[in-house]
């Protein structure tokens, strides 16, 4: 079963230099247009449940495909099937009246989306309750600021409850508290078995939510399938891209310079000779291998890693900074390690994440986490880490007969 | 052979007419909260920060009242004779032809807008936008509604109530698709042709001399006659003045309405049925 089915979508807009040319080319029939082809041939099939991500850069078409599957552009030739209720978020609050309440927005908005009377009513509490306005709802939409408009826009068209779910570019919304819960509905909709398809220049984002992508450019298609495979194609025709540019040294500073992004791309466990591991045995060396990844001009930040329990609970924290490095630079692909010569944790889980900071460590710019590890452990003591320690006992009640035990001091050299 | 293929064309572009049509007509109850949503906003959107609200939808068709009456009727001296007009008040005359008119005239005047203003939720989302004329034509006629029922009221004190008065829904529904055809016809059209915008309230001005509202026809030469009856909104305008002042119908003047009003509904519909998927290209 699929979800949308599109075979050699194609895409042809007519541009006149004038409006006169229209005209002219409606009367005589002689062609005085330039044809643009946003799109050529796009064919693919998401079976439901699937998310699909959709990358390139500006002007690849990722705009016009993503306004065929929303219905809203006919497509100049193919096909599209879809099957269920789409709700297409390609810009938030398009039908916001300004001199209208939230409320009042709420249901026309919502109705514009489909929605019925008693579901609007229905869903109303929660919308205003998901976009935290609910002092301000009976306020004219004009005396919002941008992030109280956003998020209003957000949670309406989440709330139809759709089939399949088109975004674009729409998430960079709110503060970083609101855009938390975006990406966690979002995640919701995963689960729940909904269909979505995302357009975004953050790879991040594009690797948290999808599972398959497709690479756009000059209106083809130049990749689909797995999305760490895409995204890596991708980021290697961008660096190449960025290398050139640096060569011809007059266009590096221009408008179309590309937006500096850095990412971890793996974070890896070794033992001390340097072979992965998801095992460790307590006090043994551990390696985490940390590669980072950074698109277009370097860029100045730390690296964190943090280990937590499964909970979430950190266990231990540190920088670069906090080790008394200056900011690091970012360029291209690196590979960092952190050497932790014994790890004094008991048997349990543990997870390891790294964070890649900006350079006064406030910003979190990306965070990686590695496969939970276990660490087995054949200490007699209990608890989460081992600690050095010491009884100093009373003469009286130490009975001689038995030797102190030697508390694995051995084990941390 | 040119005319072969316009023939097969318009007879291809027929075929689902009716169908089209009937969603059309249907489009208000098939999508109905998103319907009273527009005409929620329509109307409350035409007022919203204004003091006077919903009075300013009377008052200001009487705006131009004054000078109407102080030009026609004072310095043309426009004299009636209640044989011919049913009436020998210059103002009862004189409102009976022109609130409809104005009716008619702020629907037209507003849709080459009603695409375009649109532009940012057309592009972004799908939805059935048949909604938007609708909603435009039906919110005018109901704002312009109150103006008129006051004319009615007034009507009836006067003396001047007659069963005939009963054709009037008739007349009334008769023009209301009659506006709405034209409304959807320069609505898409304007998306293409944006100049339409500029001169449509020229020509509304100009079409209001030419329309029976501030004379009687019996005023009108004979020799010019047969080209004034090709005013379509000649005989919307005539039955306003049979029916309330004169307590007849001419059903010829009827079946001339129905008819306009059926052919400017279909053309409206066949072209923006046509013309709808290049909306989001253009806009």
């Amino acid at each position: 079963m699929y979800a949308i089915k599109a075979q050699n979508l194609t895409k042809h807009y007519r541009v006149y230099l004038r409006p006169l040319d229209r005209l002219k080319e409606a009367l005589t029939r002689r062609p005085c247009h330039q044809l643009v082809r946003a799109l050529e041939n796009v064919s693919f099939q998401i079976p439901h449940g699937q998310t699909l991500g959709i990358i390139g850069e500006n002007g690849a078409g990722k705009s016009t495909l993503l306004k065929i599957l929303a219905g809203t552009v006919t497509p100049s030739s193919g096909h599209l099937k879809k099957k269920g209720r789409v709700a297409a978020l390609l810009e938030l609050g398009s039908g916001f009246h300004p001199e209208f309440s939230g409320r009042g927005n709420i249901h026309l908005n919502a109705a514009l989306l489909g929605l019925t009377e008693s579901e609007i009513r229905e869903q109303e509490g929660a919308i205003i309750e998901f976009a935290e306005l609910a002092e301000v709802i009976d306020r004219p939409v004009k005396t919002y600021s941008s992030g109280m408009y956003m998020r209003l826009a957000f949670s309406i068209a989440t709330s139809v409850d759709p089939d399949i779910l088109i975004i674009d570019e729409a998430l960079g919304v709110g503060d970083q508290k609101f855009q938390q819960k975006c990406v966690d509905r979002m995640m919701g909709f995963k689960e729940a078995g909904k269909t979505i398809i995302v357009c975004s220049h953050s790879m991040f984002m594009i690797n948290t939510l999808c599972a398959e992508s497709i690479w756009l450019a000059d209106g083809g298609m130049r990749s689909h399938g797995k999305t760490s495979t895409v995204i890596s194609e991708y980021l290697a025709y961008l660096e190449e891209g960025v290398s050139k540019t640096k060569e011809d040294k007059a266009a590096a500073s221009g408008p179309g310079a590309p937006m500096p992004q850095i990412m971890a791309e793996e974070l890896l466990l070794l033992d001390e000779s340097e072979n992965p591991i998801d095992t460790a045995r307590q006090f043994q060396t551990l390696i985490f291998q940390i590669k980072t990844c950074c698109i277009g001009p370097p860029i100045k930040g730390h690296l964190g890693l943090i280990i937590e329990r499964p909970d979430g609970q950190p266990i231990f924290t540190t920088t670069t900074q906090s080790a008394g490095f200056a900011p690091l630079e970012f360029a291209g692909r690196q590979t960092m390690r952190l050497v932790v010569p014994s790890i004094p944790f008991f048997s349990g889980n543990y997870l390891a994440k790294v964070v890649i900071a900006d350079e006064h460590v406030v910003r979190a710019i990306h965070e990686l986490k590695c496969e939970p590890f276990l660490v087995e452990s054949d200490h007699p003591e209990f608890g989460m880490l081992w600690m050095a320690h010491e009884w100093v006992l009373d003469a009286k009640s130490a009975p001689a007969a038995t030797e102190p035990k030697d508390c694995g001091g051995r084990a941390c050299r | 052979m040119v005319f072969k293929k316009w023939i097969y064309a318009l007879v291809r572009s027929m075929r689902g007419l009716p169908l089209m049509a009937w969603h059309w007509l249907v489009a208000p109850f098939r999508f109905k909260t998103l319907f009273k949503g527009f005409v929620s906003q329509e109307i409350r959107g035409r007022y919203a920060g204004s003091i006077g609200g919903l009075a300013w939808s009377v008052l200001t068709p009487l705006a131009n009242l004054p000078i109407y009456i102080f030009v026609f009727s004072v310095i043309f001296q426009i004299r009636l004779k209640p044989i011919e007009t049913g009436t020998d008040s210059f103002v009862v005359y004189l409102l009976v032809g022109l609130l409809p008119w104005i009716a008619f005239s702020e629907a037209l005047g507003s849709s080459p807008g009603i695409i375009l203003n649109k532009a940012n939720l057309i592009t972004k989302v799908a939805f059935p936008f048949e909604i938007l004329p609708v909603a435009e034509v039906v919110v005018t006629f109901i704002l312009n509604g109150l103006g008129f029922m006051l004319l009615i009221g007034y009507l009836v004190i006067k003396g001047y109530f007659h069963w005939m008065w009963l054709y009037l829904p008739l007349v009334v529904m008769t023009q209301v698709l009659f506006t709405l055809g034209l409304v959807i016809l320069i609505a898409g059209l304007s998306v293409f042709v944006r100049d339409i915008r500029q001169f449509i309230g020229v020509v509304l001005q100009l079409w209001m001399y030419l329309t029976p509202i501030l004379y009687p026809v019996s005023m009108v030469p004979e020799k010019f006659m047969g080209i004034f009856k090709l005013n379509p909104m000649y005989p919307f305008i005539e039955l306003y003045h049979q029916i309330l002042l004169q307590h007849t119908i001419s059903w010829g003047l009827v079946a001339y309405a129905t008819a306009l009003a059926v052919f400017f509904f279909l053309s409206g519909v066949a072209f923006f049925g046509r013309a709808r998927h290049a909306f989001a290209d253009v806009l």
